[in-house]
């Protein structure tokens, strides 16, 4: 990676940290909640790679909501928490709207799986709003998909349904701070390949201005 | 009092815009898309229609639209996410009478609800 490119990567992580306020203020005024979330570090990896980087066992089951993202810029962003931060978040979202069948086999309820959706919806719209400002692009986003799985399915799932070839992905390691409870999450945003080249031509030298 | 029917694809939305209505006024119906809408609304024609934008099959725009077609003065408020404005014109443009966005908070919701009555 270039010397230019990681300035790039630097200016990235500024607008995903934008993105992260956003985010939090959004939970906060929606659900009342003492919310704060930060971004720890913001990596290009190749997607084949994704799983050695995502700090959850390869071979485990994880939780997932996937949105697809169109317009200016083309590719997915997928939402990846552990079963047991998915349950932990969805707990305190659905406080007094719990379902009262649970069944004992379902990693999810209905209700826990569509809280998990809309927390990927939060967090996508936030992301693509913070982007398509900053580089002056338009992006719509698509309804969130859930899926429980091997990280690399829920990745090739995204990947096929947007119909997007890219070789790599922006990873950003994220920690929500919610109440007393700490969910750790990644976010991977997923753009194709024209998508990649677009946001790297479109982050000007200087930094790009971020509009509040 | 005004009978409601909210029409979006994420049951954990339809549960918290009921959270917030409940009381104040009469959950008459819901819907997952924007198909269903239409078909819904034929039978309960209620007072107001809180619609979301993005939804699977069809799509609340178009949702808008063929119920605007058929029943001129349906009272739909949009609900968008942050970043949607050209949806909302779009939205607007087609019939809806109002939005709210994304943080929802209860009074607003309230608020814009009772503006159309």
């Amino acid at each position: 990676m270039s010397l230019n490119e990681i300035e790039k990567l630097k200016e990235i992580n500024r607008m995903a940290t934008r993105s992260a306020d956003r985010i939090a203020e959004s939970m906060s005024v929606m659900f009342g909640l003492d919310v704060a979330m930060s971004i720890s570090s913001v990596n290009m990896v190749s997607v084949a790679n994704i799983p050695k980087f995502v700090g959850i066992m390869e071979d485990s089951t994880v939780v997932g909501s996937f949105i697809a993202f169109n317009g200016n810029l083309n590719g997915s962003v997928v939402c990846v928490l552990s079963i047991k931060c998915a349950r932990d978040i969805s707990k305190i979202l659905l406080a007094g709207m719990e379902e009262e069948d649970r069944d004992p086999l379902a990693v999810l309820t209905e209700m826990e799986q569509s809280s998990i959706m809309e927390l990927g919806n939060i967090i996508t719209s936030s992301f693509i709003d913070v982007w398509a400002n900053s580089l002056s692009v338009v992006v719509n986003q698509e309804p969130p998909v859930f899926s429980c799985d091997y990280i690399s399915n829920i990745i090739e799932t995204s990947m096929s349904r947007n119909s997007a070839e890219g070789d790599f992905a922006f990873m950003f390691d994220s920690l929500m701070q919610v109440t007393n409870h700490d969910i750790d999450f990644e976010v991977l945003v997923l753009p194709d390949l024209d998508s990649m080249q677009i946001i790297f031509d479109k982050i000007p030298a200087g930094g790009v201005i971020i509009n509040e | 009092m005004a009978n409601i029917m909210i029409v979006d694809d994420s049951k954990f939305m339809r549960e918290l815009l009921k959270k917030f209505l409940v009381g104040k006024h009469e959950i008459v119906g819901e819907a997952e898309n924007g198909l269903e809408a239409t078909e819904k609304y034929e039978g309960l024609k209620p007072d107001i229609v809180l619609m979301d934008i993005v939804m699977p099959h069809m799509d609340g725009i178009t949702a808008v639209r063929h119920i605007i077609s058929a029943h001129a003065d349906a009272k739909i408020i949009m609900c968008t996410s942050v970043g949607q404005d050209e949806k909302i014109k779009a939205a607007i443009d087609a019939g809806a009478k109002g939005y709210i966005t994304k943080p929802f908070q209860g009074p607003n919701v309230l608020k814009e609800v009772e503006s159309l009555l």
